[in-house]
């Protein structure tokens, strides 16, 4: 592994890397005896080494901030509060379950029953009226034919106007 | 910014104890847990968000979440990397979503930052002037990925294998972008100190 840079330029960036890494411990005995050498060497490596060792010191003063004193108690009553989310769906379903279905049916079929006897029950006035109707249509009808019957036996047959009066079915029998 | 002591890790047993309990439906086992590492997680999302009430809120939802997931948990990694992990994952949603709400003038000023600007502004002088509130401006020039990974190694002081665990990378990966993350922060902490000197010039000047 060549490490070696010239005194006034600035170290090799393995060798930079094997800075952090001494920084670290995490250097094999070897690596770590290298690097110590070159750093005899070479000024530039050893300014950088301080200024990380430096840089450190300053991470690990830096002021340390505490959890609010009630910070347990909340993630305990959030814990207790989403455990109560998840539970209500259950119960909801329990509630839609068998029994939910079977008054669902219930209903359904007290709805349909509903509808029969509104229909039996509207049904006969229904028939009763149109019935009533169609002998009033007819009473009128037969009630005509017979006026027109009566009124050419008492006068003879009628002579044709042109085109004013209908002519009745009696007539062109005649 | 009031400093408090972090709670004390139980160990491994302890834990293993209470994780099971709290699979089991144990809400005061969960409780425990909670106590064992709110302060260290808020810390970390401190730093992540840079808001002290949106590393709370994300802090809170991310221990509810961790509680309902807790079935998945399989102990192949630290409880707390895996906490992380799902803290993260959750503080990339919200800064997606602040990403998406926010101005274009604020998009354009860094991205990383945004989730910084319902601070009230402070002045510029007095923040460079103090150390520690210039290393966590610098902090917050970072990229989203360089600034997760600096915190978990240099403020939670994990080892590249949990770094691995709650980042959901390779581990040479950790090593490369630890080390570029730290030149990332080293280029920031000196341009703010630029700025400091030239402020200070002007200062002395007027």
């Amino acid at each position: 592994m060549n490490l070696e840079s010239r005194n006034n330029e600035p170290p090799n960036p393995e060798a930079q890397e094997l800075l952090s890494a001494l920084l670290d411990d995490q250097l094999t005995s070897e690596q770590a005896a290298e690097l110590r050498a070159q750093l005899e060497r070479q000024p530039k490596l050893r300014e950088l080494l301080t200024q990380l060792e430096g840089q450190r010191a300053q991470l690990r003063q830096l002021p340390r901030v505490g959890a609010g004193s009630d910070l347990a108690s909340r993630v305990l009553a959030e814990i207790r509060e989403r455990s109560v989310v998840v539970e209500l769906p259950k119960a909801t379903e329990e509630e839609t379950g068998p029994r939910g279905g079977w008054r669902s049916v219930y209903l359904l079929a007290g709805s349909l029953a509903a509808v029969l006897l509104l229909g039996l029950f509207l049904w006969p006035r229904n028939v009763a009226e149109q019935a009533t109707q169609v002998a009033q249509t007819d009473a009128q009808v037969r009630r005509k034919e017979l006026d027109a019957r009566q009124r050419e036996r008492e006068c003879g047959p009628r002579q044709r106007s042109h085109g004013t009066d209908l002519p009745s079915p009696s007539v062109h029998e005649a | 910014m009031a400093s408090k002591v972090m709670s004390e890790p139980l160990h491994d047993e302890s834990e293993t104890r209470l994780i099971r309990a709290a699979t089991a439906g144990d809400p005061e086992a969960f409780g425990r847990l909670v106590l064992m590492y709110q302060d260290r997680l808020v810390n970390s999302l401190f730093h992540l968000l840079g808001n002290q009430a949106e590393a709370e809120d994300v802090a809170q939802e991310a221990f509810v979440l961790a509680f309902l997931k807790l079935a998945t948990f399989r102990g192949q990694s630290q409880f707390y990397t895996w906490l992380f992990r799902i803290a993260r994952n959750l503080s990339v949603s919200r800064f997606r979503r602040a990403r998406k709400t926010a101005s274009l003038d604020a998009v354009e000023s860094g991205g990383s930052q945004l989730l910084l600007s319902d601070e009230p502004a402070p002045d510029r002088q007095l923040l460079v002037e103090e150390a520690g509130t210039r290393v966590r401006e610098a902090l917050a020039r970072l990229s989203e990925e360089h600034r997760a990974i600096l915190i978990l190694r240099e403020l939670d002081e994990l080892d590249y294998d949990a770094i691995a665990a709650a980042l959901e990378l390779p581990v040479g990966t950790v090593r490369s972008r630890l080390h570029r993350a730290r030149l990332q922060l080293k280029a920031e902490l000196e341009a703010l100190e630029t700025v400091t000197g030239s402020g200070t010039r002007e200062k002395r000047t007027s």
